[in-house]
C-alpha cells in the first residue's frame, strides 16, 4: 500500500484540525495512525478514504488521486468499519453483508451467500449470523462491520477506532478479527489507542499531535522514538 | 393482567353510568328513535364507505406529498428550500377548514377543477404534507447517522439506500405518527362537506335536515366515526406491538 499526502489542510467549523500535513508511506502492508484525542488521526482517515474532502493539499492512495477520482469508483476499493458499527437494524447480520454483494456489486443471490457464509464462518459467527444487529453483542456487530466491509474484497480497509466503543473483553474480540486479517495479508490503516496492539498488527504507525504529523516510521521506531513528543505520550500511555 | 381487565370494565361502567344519566335526564328522551333513521341506513354505509375511501387515499397521497416536501426542504437548492418553508409555515398557520375553502375557491375554482371529492382529497393532500414532512423529519433523526456514511462508502446508490435501508426503517419508525395522523384525516374529513362532499358528515347533515332526526343524526355521526378510529387505534397498538418484538 501507498499513501501520499501533501500539504493537507483540513479546516472544520472555523477550526484548523489538519494543519499543512504531509506523508509518503510506501510497502505498507498495516498503516496504525496514533496520537492522543483531537490529534486529527480520524480526519487524516476520513480523508485518505474520502468520506471528507479536505480544505486543500492532495492524497494519493495506491496511485489513486482521492480528491479527484470519482466517489463510486474510489469507493469500490476500499471498505470503512466505523467506531459504531452502522449495521442496518431491520436487516439480520447476514442479509446485511448480502445486501452489499446483491445489490451494489451485482451478485446473484447464491454467490452473495456463499461469500458471506464463508466470511462468518471465517470469523465464527455462524451462530450469530441470523440475528438483528440489536441481539449480537458490540463486539459481535462490530465484527460483522468487518465482514460487511470485507465481503466486496477491496484493496484498502480503513478502521477507525473500531474498538472505541467496546468494553475489554469485546476489544479483544474484535482486535483478534483484525489480527486475522493481518495474517491474511490485508492492507489497512487503523486509528487506534490500543498501542500494544498497534506494535502486533501495524507495519508502519504515524503519530500527530494538534493536526500535525510528528513522527511517522516503522512500527519498532516505537522502541526508540525520535522526537520528544512521541516518547512522551508512550512514557505516559505505559505507565498505566 | 386480571388488575388491568378489571381497571378497564371499572373505566367503562363510570362511562356507561354517566351515559345512562344523560339520556335519563335528556329533555326529549321520549322521542329519541334510532330506528327512524333506518331507511337512511344504505346512504349513511355509502358515506361512511366514501370518509373511509378519502382518508385512505389522502393519507397515501399526503405520505407521498409529505416525502416531496422533505427533499425540498432538505434541497441545496435556495429557492426551492424556502418555497417548502414557505408552505410549512402557510399549512402550519392554517385551519384545515379554512384551508379546504382556500384550496376550492381559490385553486380549484380558477383552474377549473369542479370534481368536489378530488378537490377535498387534494386539498387534504397539501394540508397533510407538511405534517407527514415533520413526521419524516422525525423519523431520519432517529437512524443512527453512522447508517448513512455507511451506506455512502458501501456504494449504494441514491435509490438503493432508500428502498432498500432508509424507508423499511422509517415506516417503523413512522408508524404510530402516521396512524395518528390518519385518525386526524378521518376526523378531519367531515370539513370536506363545506364544498359539498357527501362524506360521512355531510350525508347524515342532510338526513337529519330530511328525517328531521336532529339528535338520533347527531349520536349516530358519533359513533360512526368511533367506528373508524376505534379500531384503527387498535391496530395500530398490535403492530406496533408486533414491530418492536
Amino acid at each position: 500500500m501507498k499513501v501520499q499526502v501533501s500539504q493537507l489542510t483540513h479546516v472544520y467549523e472555523g477550526k484548523t484540525v489538519l494543519d499543512d500535513v504531509s506523508l509518503t508511506i510506501e510497502n505498507a502492508s498495516a498503516i496504525a495512525l496514533l496520537g492522543p484525542s483531537g490529534a486529527g488521526k480520524s480526519t487524516l482517515l476520513r480523508l485518505l478514504s474520502k468520506i471528507e474532502t479536505p480544505t486543500t493539499g492532495s492524497i494519493e492512495v495506491n496511485g489513486m488521486d482521492v480528491i479527484h477520482t470519482d466517489e463510486k469508483e474510489y469507493f469500490k476499493h476500499i471498505g470503512f468499519v466505523f467506531q459504531h458499527h452502522g449495521l442496518f437494524p431491520h436487516l439480520s447480520a447476514f442479509e446485511n453483508v448480502t445486501l452489499v454483494l446483491e445489490k451494489v456489486h451485482k451478485k446473484i443471490k447464491n454467490e452473495a451467500q456463499t461469500i458471506a457464509s464463508e466470511l462468518f464462518s471465517q470469523f465464527e459467527l455462524c451462530d450469530h449470523m441470523h440475528k438483528k444487529p440489536t441481539q449480537l453483542s458490540g463486539g459481535q456487530a462490530q465484527r460483522v462491520s468487518i465482514i460487511r466491509s470485507l465481503a466486496a474484497s477491496p484493496d484498502i480497509l480503513f478502521f477507525d477506532e473500531p474498538t472505541s466503543a467496546l468494553d475489554p473483553i469485546l476489544t479483544k474480540e474484535v482486535l483478534h478479527a483484525i489480527l486475522k486479517l493481518r495474517e491474511q495479508h490485508r492492507k489497512f490503516v487503523i486509528v487506534t489507542h490500543e498501542i500494544a496492539f498497534a506494535r502486533q498488527v501495524a507495519d508502519v504507525f504515524v503519530y500527530m499531535e494538534e493536526g500535525k504529523v510528528i513522527e511517522s516510521g516503522p512500527i519498532a521506531q516505537l522502541d526508540h522514538p525520535n522526537s520528544s513528543e512521541l516518547k512522551r505520550f508512550l512514557d505516559f500511555v505505559m505507565s498505566f | 393482567m386480571i388488575k388491568r381487565s378489571r381497571d378497564f370494565l371499572l373505566a367503562l361502567a363510570i362511562y356507561g353510568l354517566l351515559a345512562l344519566y344523560i339520556a335519563l335526564s335528556y329533555p326529549g328522551r321520549n322521542n329519541f328513535n334510532l330506528a327512524r333513521l333506518w331507511p337512511a341506513a344504505p346512504d349513511i354505509l355509502d358515506a361512511w364507505l366514501l370518509t373511509l375511501y378519502i382518508s385512505l387515499l389522502s393519507l397515501f397521497l399526503s405520505f407521498i406529498a409529505g416525502l416531496i416536501l422533505y427533499w425540498i426542504t432538505q434541497s441545496k437548492i435556495g429557492v426551492l428550500r424556502y418555497m417548502g418553508i414557505i408552505f410549512d409555515e402557510v399549512v402550519f398557520g392554517s385551519p384545515l377548514l379554512v384551508f379546504v375553502i382556500a384550496v376550492y375557491y381559490f385553486i380549484a375554482f380558477p383552474l377549473g377543477l369542479r370534481d368536489r371529492l378530488w378537490v377535498g382529497i387534494f386539498a387534504f393532500t397539501l394540508y397533510m404534507a407538511p405534517y407527514m414532512k415533520t413526521m419524516v423529519v422525525g423519523a431520519m433523526k432517529a437512524i443512527d447517522p453512522t447508517q448513512f456514511q455507511a451506506m455512502r462508502v458501501l456504494g449504494f446508490t441514491p435509490t438503493q439506500q432508500f428502498f432498500h435501508i432508509l424507508l423499511p426503517q422509517l415506516l417503523r419508525i413512522m408508524f404510530p405518527p402516521l396512524i395518528g395522523n390518519f385518525s386526524f384525516i378521518i376526523k378531519g374529513s367531515s370539513l370536506l362537506a363545506v364544498i359539498g362532499v357527501r362524506e360521512l358528515y355531510g350525508a347524515i347533515d342532510r338526513i337529519q335536515a330530511n328525517l328531521l332526526l336532529y339528535v338520533e343524526g347527531y349520536f349516530l355521526m358519533f359513533v360512526t366515526y368511533l367506528l373508524m378510529t376505534i379500531p384503527l387505534m387498535a391496530i395500530s397498538r398490535w403492530v406496533e406491538r408486533k414491530i418492536s418484538t
